[in-house]
């Protein structure tokens, strides 16, 4: 009995962050209300949604891209990221996208770490009233309902080779 | 062959089926409105009740009230089944007698009909339509949609009439009436059936009123929301469906406004459809919908997603509200 009843807490502690999840991502489509969060807080968003389809799709469909000038992530104008951290398991692999152009540097890539677990980064640096400012997204994620291992990752990463 | 086991040769499915009429509910015994068993037409304009076995005195074998023809037909000793064929039209009843040679001798058992007015039937029933060119003689014949409507609709009606033991004795109280006044107990069902009628394309018709791309959604994206509607419904508003009253002017009240929701969702629910992503009948979400559970932030949560292309966070905030 006892499982049961941790086995609904967790079923409903998952969907509570699964649902405060997609109200972040409905307020982050807003590319004004993703900046201005991003300069109140001063450092990395969080957005946890549930598992890497919705990740992959708000991370490369997210509106900020096209909306500050550097198009939706794309093999014709982005070029191949690769893994830069010599520690990282991900090191020499294509992991991501990243553009530079006349609006400043945009990036999208694959990472892991023990803190966010499974999760996309998403860094766009801009000149904004003469001023050079970053603003950073982790579109985290689950690998089927559990936090994603390395290995998962690691999985992942080889198919986007 | 004696009398009675001619008549209750009549298998009332296949005397349905004459008519053009499939099943929509049976009860054990009883089913909604109070009968045991509703036959109805894919529009649900044409509609067959019956009880069967009834004890007691078979009452006159034939009344024509409006647009409904009564049939006692008598089965074993003591009892007989009743059928009220509403909007059948009695010369196509006719017809069935006469097509059916195992009551014809029954057929002339009733009093014998005026000579101009079984001419004036004679003539209507050559021009009768036949089951084949139903669709064309009646557009809405060929949408089948309000059946598969009443196919969700059917079992939870007869789930809430399972549920009211009042209605029960109702119904066995009703059984007495069918006996001393048919007219009066088949006029009382014909009511109840014409409420639902009304309200099944009330619902049709708002449909098609809608938006364009709601209206053009495929029939069982239809039927999903409509079921998910009526499954939103408690006991007591299932009834007012067809007992009519203020209970019945809140439900239409709360289908408008679930309507105004699936307007906003026009684009979500076009694109889950496209996708093959909607669930089919009775859906949670939708359902929540009906109940008003799901908040307008939601709803504009998946219109973004949507006009994003975000269809994997579209369909997980259908999750949420539930």
């Amino acid at each position: 009995m006892p499982a049961l009843i941790m086995l609904f807490f967790f079923a409903g502690t998952a969907e509570a962050r699964l649902c405060r999840g997609l109200e972040r991502a409905m307020e982050f489509l807003n590319t004004n209300r993703f900046l201005q969060r991003s300069r109140e807080v001063g450092r990395e968003l969080m957005l946890p949604l549930a598992d890497i389809s919705q990740a992959r799709s708000f991370a490369f469909r997210f509106p900020a891209f096209r909306e500050l000038g550097f198009g939706s992530p794309n093999a014709n104008t982005w070029r191949r990221y690769q893994g830069r951290l010599a520690a990282s398991d991900l090191h020499g692999h294509n992991v991501g996208w990243e553009i530079s152009n006349g609006q400043g540097h945009a990036r999208v890539r694959l990472d892991w770490d023990e803190h966010k677990g499974g999760h996309y980064n998403i860094e766009i640096r801009r000149l904004h009233n003469g001023r050079n400012e970053t603003h950073r997204l982790a579109v985290q994620f689950q690998c089927n309902n559990h936090p994603c291992s390395r290995q998962d990752i690691n999985r992942l990463a080889q198919s986007m080779q | 062959m004696s009398y009675a086991a001619s008549v209750s040769a009549v298998d009332v499915d296949v005397m349905a089926r004459f008519f053009g009429l499939r099943l929509v509910s049976r009860g054990a015994p009883w089913t909604f409105p109070g009968v045991h068993a509703v036959f109805a037409d894919q529009s649900f304009a044409r509609q067959m009740l019956v009880i069967e076995n009834v004890p007691g005195k078979t009452p006159e074998r034939l009344i024509e009230d409006g647009n409904m023809v009564i049939l006692n037909l008598p089965t074993t000793a003591g009892h007989f089944t009743s059928v009220a064929l509403i909007n059948v039209g009695r010369p196509r009843v006719e017809a069935w007698f006469e097509q059916t040679s195992v009551v014809r001798q029954l057929w002339r058992q009733l009093a014998p009909l005026p000579t101009a007015q079984a001419q004036i039937w004679g003539c209507e029933r050559c021009r009768l339509p036949t089951l084949d060119s139903l669709a064309d003689v009646v557009p809405v014949f060929a949408q089948d949609h309000m059946r598969h409507l009443m196919e969700c609709l059917g079992p939870m009606l007869q789930g809430v009439w399972d549920s009211t033991g009042g209605m029960v004795t109702a119904a066995a109280n009703g059984v007495r009436q069918l006996v001393t006044d048919p007219g009066g107990f088949w006029g009382e069902k014909r009511e109840q059936m014409s409420r639902l009628g009304d309200f099944l394309a009330h619902f049709d018709t708002k449909i098609r009123e809608m938006a364009a791309g709601i209206s053009r959604l495929p029939d069982r994206v239809k039927v999903a929301l409509m079921c998910s509607f009526a499954g939103s419904l408690g006991t007591d508003a299932l009834l007012s469906i067809l007992t009519g009253g203020a209970g019945l002017a809140a439900v239409m009240l709360r289908l408008d406004r679930y309507l105004v929701k699936i307007v906003r969702l026009e684009q979500v629910i076009g694109a889950l459809s496209s996708l093959n992503r909607l669930p089919t009948g009775n859906a949670p979400f939708l359902q929540a919908l009906a109940a008003g559970r799901v908040g307008d932030d939601v709803i504009d949560a998946m219109r973004g997603f949507q006009q994003h292309g975000m269809t994997d966070l579209m369909t997980g905030a259908m999750a949420c509200p539930l």
